[in-house]
């Protein structure tokens, strides 16, 4: 085909090739259109319907990465009735998908703790990996690991087999590690003054210090810790340990200001004009002095975890402040979760994982050898996803808000998972049957490859005769991994992942 | 079990069909036909041996309905659940084989291998429903107690086979008997009255032609025989069994060595008879076709495509040229340029008879237009709709109309390659057209010189292997090519890419089998037919609940309630009429308030059902409509390729939401939710399947919303729903034990002389006791309502 084709895109003209895809044209003027099952080295297959848009004239929905120009075309991309529509085709195809993409633990941890993540580390040997996680994760990790209820081992998948994996154990065991030192981002610039030092005062300073913010604590007492002073006065938490934190938030480069009372020695809107902005993270002053540039929370908080949880919260809070001038609350990504296991899936996922009960408790209190740090850290069914960071499912879910239940099945499909590749874990469960494994096996060559079996709600990927999955991703393995929009096709050590989102506030639109 | 596969077997089978991709279908139907199933081992040896990758043939292999990869019985038992079989109990009749052979919920194979089960969309054979298939012979009218019977029948047909293969030569024959032995009418039992007709004429020595031949349609009627004397005076005998041939043929024809006396003494016999009562039974199948219901049957339609319908035996050259045969091929061949023929089929505004309705000329002029060395033609012939059998009785009784048609069509367009694809189904149909297409060959009019002129033209069967989808045109050239049936986006349409990238023609059977009629008596004929958008006649498969079904083409624009009155003679039984269903899962229900709606393109859509191929099924007021909107949803979420996420995804969950209907399950906004996903569904699929699978829902939303809100309440007002409903005996019982002898699930206690009583949780609501009460004393009720008195 020779020549151009006018066409007009939002209301804004362009001039491309005949032949071209919808899906190309938008991106030649900068519109990024949500795709699936789509790649342009594979042609496509228009299976998703992720990536439809309207014709104004005709008022259908087409899908993008099929439709090709045609002259005079008029396109909307973005209005709402596009959005809902692939909203809908995203809800059905979370209808028909099985998995978590957060674990139950992460979900259960008010901090978000990547604990899978962390446990895979250690499971591996690869501790100073495991040390980061934790660190990032958790400001005060040393103290968590003595004293936090550790809601994540109540919500454990293990639990409903034997008991939780120990969890809190685990993140001990890395925080006491020395490497893995957290990563901070280049300097913003910015200053935050953050009134008291107790839990949530040190989290949220610990947040948005490796943000790359000055983060400086008026505390009115002689010593930091808050609360947690009461824990080392009980006896409960050894004082060494507390130091041990506090000592990790100073490396940091966060200022501590003991023996300062603000309301006496200063005033939150003194601050208020010194600062950037004003984190209150003391019950004392909570409504007092409000200016635009200074945020507070609630206190009360029942437990330790759940002052570090409100610390995060306040810490995204004046972040998104500080970034955008305007503060948004954390947006809660999307999680799509499995709910209750059948039994047949109990032994799917243990086969998977140590067989060992947990840990005696009495270990817990001296010093772990590596040997116990992974047969523990093995007992962990790694039911999250491993690619939750780097799913389109998901982050195009996140992005127009898609539920989970709006098209609720009714009898959810059985997990399934292959691991007969040593490096590589299929999910079919989290396939969207976009078809780019078989095609890419198929242009690359490999035999016996990967086809599509059956047909309808019962079509799945296989490798042909039975074959094992190792020969069917072949030497294609790695793309087939990379190229897989969902978390089917996934690394089993969850690395090696490209994410698909950087931490921006959502919702961002389609 | 396993079984021993011969690596030369599947050797010589690829040799046979050829080692490239476009093989695959024809290879792996050759495999399952050697071992009823396709062993790995023999899959695997085709990959080894072929150019075909292990991808495609596990693709494949998997996706079409027809193949299995498990061993199965030596016969296959095919239920037929098209909607007319379904509506008349087809579900309890395949419950039934399971029972009577003692197959577990979970298989569908007896211990024995003897047997195997299964459903099949259907076998066009509405108008005998219930029908089941079991290898090729098809019985009709198949109810729950007779399986038992149907199976000794079947064996015992099988230990003396052959008893269809001898024919009486037509030579220097005096007189000739026809019957039709089309699927349908060997389904009603026209194979045994062929056998019968063989061995009475021979028996008395006559010198009368035993014909088969082409279907007249009226299959209420079947198996039906037309007798013409030796003075060509024609008779009508419907309904015809074996016993009663003898007496037909003998009162039209005069046995050779049998003495004048004897002769005297049995016409003598006959005449008494006719006056005599005993003769009652006879004469009660002679039908005179000039009165009664059957002269509206017949007066109302008009025969294009299936002209001459009756008289010419399918695959008989000189019968189909006598009357009028070929004669527009050649009419175009010797005087009309490619562009004057596509100019007469533009001028009658033929529209595409496959259900959307495309006008051919447009799309004939489109291939025509392009220069592409290679163009390609497909007939498509994939019938698939539960309730359609139009294109199955045109293929079968007129295989040489549609080759004409073809013909017609490929010189018009330039096309030198063509293909017939017909459904897995059809293995009659499939059949006839090759042995049609054969002929064809001898006779110059498909060759390397179309009539000596020249052209090329070479058209092969291509049979299915069980996929609806594939009657959308692009899954249909996919499944050609050999891969999985799935359809892909269009633009670009397969008149400028299609087959092998190829421009491709693709009008459906009923659309080349009227082109010969066009051609012959010109496009003002045909347009003069019809109406508005919409003009000629169509094809209808009439079945359900009227007294006379078949096979029945009619004037567009004749309105439903002609059909249902006229030609189908009312509704059967003390019902009354409710909705015809028209379009099959593609279309929907139009309730009898609506009935005036004139048969075409435009008002149909207009009243949310659509023309589709030409499905007609008449539903009475004992048929519950969310039950029929499950129905079809249930068809097509089977029938959904897989590929796209409103089709795939979008029918599953409207499915549910129906089956919790019917079985009083349903959430409290169940039908806002339902109605919010056909939306979706209709809205955002790829390909017409899923852009229309949500019809049947719309059409009974709109006009039987009651109904909905009914079986959200736990209410079947139909009482057809069996979860919804109970069976209990009133005070008119006897005390027979009649239902507690039948009942096959223990639910009735024996009781001489005291009323009895059915055990709602035992009872399956099988209806065997209903039907069989001699006091009528079986009602059904609401589930939740009290036992009467």
């Amino acid at each position: 085909m020779t020549g151009t084709v006018n066409i007009t895109i939002d209301g804004q003209g362009a001039t491309v090739p005949s032949g071209t895809l919808l899906i190309d044209a938008c991106a030649k003027i900068g519109i990024t259109i949500p795709a699936m099952c789509y790649v342009k080295e594979y042609g496509h297959f228009t299976s998703c319907m992720v990536c439809v848009v309207r014709n104004v004239d005709t008022d259908r929905m087409i899908p993008s990465c099929s439709a090709q120009v045609e002259e005079g075309m008029r396109i909307d991309t973005r209005s709402p009735a596009v959005i809902d529509s692939r909203r809908m085709a995203l809800e059905l195809l979370l209808s028909d998908h099985v998995g978590d993409c957060e674990g139950p633990c992460t979900r259960g941890c008010p901090a978000g703790l990547d604990v899978p993540a962390m446990i895979r580390c250690l499971a591996d040997g690869r501790i100073d990996e495991a040390a980061r996680i934790v660190r990032e994760g958790l400001p005060i990790p040393a103290v968590l690991g003595r004293i936090c209820p550790a809601p994540c081992e109540k919500t454990c998948r293990r639990a409903q087999i034997d008991q939780a994996v120990a969890i809190r154990y685990l993140a001990r065991c890395a925080a006491e590690h020395d490497g893995g030192k957290s990563q901070i981002e280049p300097d913003t610039g910015k200053r935050v003054a953050v009134i008291g030092a107790g839990v949530v005062g040190l989290s949220a300073s610990c947040y948005l210090r490796v943000k790359g913010h000055v983060c400086e604590i008026y505390e009115q007492g002689d010593k930091p810790g808050g609360g947690l002073l009461d824990h080392v006065a009980k006896g409960e938490l050894p004082e060494n340990v507390l130091e041990q934190d506090i000592d990790g938030l100073l490396e940091l480069g966060i200022v501590i200001k003991c023996g300062i009372h603000v309301g006496r020695d200063t005033t939150v809107s003194e601050l208020s004009g010194q600062y950037d902005a004003v984190l209150i993270a003391s019950s004392e002053l909570v409504g007092k002095g409000c200016g635009e540039n200074v945020f507070g929370g609630d206190y009360k908080m029942r437990t330790v975890i759940h002052a570090v949880g409100e610390g995060k919260r306040l810490a995204n809070l004046v972040g998104s402040y500080l970034e955008t001038g305007k503060a948004n609350e954390t947006w809660r990504r999307f999680n799509s979760t499995i709910g209750r296991l059948h039994d047949a899936e109990k032994d799917l996922f243990l086969a998977q994982a140590e067989p060992v009960g947990r840990i005696d408790p009495g270990v817990e209190d001296i010093a772990p050898t590596p040997g116990q740090v992974r047969d523990e850290s093995r007992r962990c069914l790694h039911c999250d996803c491993r690619k939750a960071d780097a799913c389109r499912l998901r982050d195009y879910s996140d992005r127009c808000n898609a539920l989970q239940r709006e098209f609720k099945a009714a009898e959810r499909r059985t997990y399934e998972q292959n691991v007969e590749h040593p490096e590589i874990v299929f999910e079919q469960g989290k396939c969207i049957l976009c078809g780019l494994c078989v095609r890419i096996t198929e242009k690359r060559g490999i035999e016996p490859g990967l086809s599509f079996v059956n047909r309808g709600m019962d079509t799945g990927i296989a490798v042909p005769f039975g074959g094992n999955m190792s020969d069917g991703l072949g030497s294609a393995a790695e793309e087939c991994v990379r190229r897989c929009p969902t978390g089917a096709l996934a690394f089993r050590e969850g690395a090696g992942q490209e994410k698909q989102t950087s931490n921006a506030q959502y919702p961002t639109s389609m | 079990m396993a079984v021993e596969v011969n690596i030369d077997d599947i050797d010589r089978i690829v040799a046979d069909l050829g080692s490239g991709r476009e093989a695959l279908v024809p290879i792996l139907q050759a495999i399952q036909r050697a071992y009823n199933y396709l062993p790995g081992e023999a899959l695997r040896r085709v990959a080894e041996s072929t150019d075909i990758s292990p991808a495609s043939i596990a693709g494949v292999s998997t996706f079409y309905a027809q193949f299995r990869l498990e061993p199965a019985g030596r016969h296959f038992i095919k239920i037929c659940i098209g909607t007319a079989c379904y509506v008349k109990g087809a579900e309890t009749v395949f419950e039934a084989f399971k029972r009577h052979l003692k197959i577990p919920r979970d298989r569908d194979t007896d211990d024995a291998r003897l047997f195997t089960v299964e459903k099949v969309a259907c076998l066009g054979c509405c108008t005998l429903a219930p029908a089941v298939q079991i290898d090729d012979i098809t019985y009709g009218f198949v109810e729950s107690a007779k399986v038992g019977g149907v199976l000794n029948d079947f064996l015992k047909a099988q230990e003396a086979p052959g008893a269809l293969a001898k024919q009486v030569s037509g030579k220097g024959a005096r007189g000739e008997a026809s019957i039709c032995l089309c699927s349908s009418c060997v389904a009603g039992g026209s194979s045994g009255v062929y056998r019968a007709l063989l061995e009475q004429v021979e028996a008395l020595g006559l010198r009368v032609a035993v014909k088969n031949v082409g279907c007249t349609g009226i299959s209420y009627q079947t198996p039906l025989i037309k007798i013409r004397d030796s003075h060509d005076n024609q008779f009508h005998y419907g309904l015809v069994k074996k016993e009663d041939v003898r007496r037909i043929l003998l009162r039209h024809f005069k046995p050779v060595g049998i003495g004048r006396a004897t002769v005297a003494a049995i016409s003598g016999v006959l005449e008494q008879l006719l006056t005599d009562e005993t003769w009652e039974p006879v004469t009660r199948y002679s039908m005179d076709l000039r009165q009664g219901p059957d002269a509206s049957y017949l007066s109302r339609q008009k025969h294009l495509a299936t002209e001459h319908c009756g008289d010419l035996d399918p695959v008989d050259m000189q019968a189909y040229r006598s009357h009028d045969g070929f004669k527009a091929l050649c009419k175009c061949v010797e005087d009309l340029s490619p562009a004057q023929v596509i100019g007469i089929i533009s001028e009658s505004r033929l529209r595409g008879r496959g259900g959307a309705g495309f006008p051919a000329g447009d799309k004939w002029s489109r291939v025509a237009e392009s220069t592409d060395e290679m163009k390609y033609l497909i007939c498509n012939g994939d019938e698939g709709d539960p309730g359609a059998f139009m294109d199955r009785m045109l293929l079968e009784s007129f295989p040489l109309r549609v080759i004409e048609g073809i013909c017609i069509a490929a010189y018009a367009t330039g096309v030198e390659e063509g293909y017939v694809y017909i459904r897995a189904e059809y293995p009659l149909a499939a059949r006839r057209v090759r042995d049609a297409i054969k002929l064809c060959r001898e006779q110059g009019l498909i060759g390397e010189s179309v009539l000596g002129t020249g052209r090329r033209f070479n058209l092969k069967v291509m049979e299915g292997a069980g996929a609806f989808v594939c009657g959308e045109e692009t899954a249909l050239i996919a499944a050609i090519e050999g891969k999985r049936g799935m359809p892909r986006y269009r633009p670009p349409y397969p008149a400028v890419s299609g087959l092998w990238g190829k421009p491709t023609l693709i009008n459906n059977v009923e659309t080349f089998a009227v082109v010969p009629w066009i051609i012959r008596e010109g496009a003002a004929a045909f347009a003069a037919l019809g109406k508005d958008e919409s003009k000629g006649t169509k094809a209808f498969a009439l079945a359900g609940k009227t007294l006379q079904g078949g096979l029945i083409e009619v004037p567009m624009g004749i309105t439903l309630r002609e059909i249902v009155d006229d030609i189908g003679g009312g509704i059967y039984g003390n019902r009354t009429l409710k909705a015809v269903q028209v379009g099959g899962p593609s279309g929907g229900c139009i309730p009898v308030t609506l009935v005036d709606t004139p048969v075409d393109y435009e008002d149909l859509v207009k009243q949310g059902a659509m023309m589709g191929s030409g499905g007609m099924v008449v539903l009475d007021d004992s048929d519950c409509m969310v039950d029929v909107a499950r129905y079809f949803l249930a068809f097509t979420q089977a029938e959904s390729c897989g590929k796209c996420t409103f089709c795939r995804i979008g029918t599953k969950r409207m499915l549910e939401i129906l089956e919790a209907l019917c079985e009083g399950r349903a959430e409290k906004d169940a039908i806002p939710k339902l109605e919010h996903l056909a939306k979706v569904t209709m809205e955002g699929s790829l390909c017409g399947l899923g852009r229309t699978a949500p019809n049947p829902v719309i059409s009974t939303l709109d006009h039987f919303r009651s109904e909905y809100e009914a079986h959200v309440e736990g209410r079947c007002p139909a009482h057809r729903c069996k979860s919804l409903i109970r069976y209990y005996v009133t005070d008119k019982c006897i005390g027979c034990t009649k239902c507690a002898q039948q009942c096959p699930a223990e639910a009735i206690e024996m009781r001489p002389y005291e009323q009895h009583e059915i055990d709602v949780e035992k009872c399956t609501r099988c209806d065997g006791c209903r039907v069989l009460c001699p006091a009528g004393a079986i009602e059904i009720g609401d589930l939740e309502e009290r036992d009467e008195g």
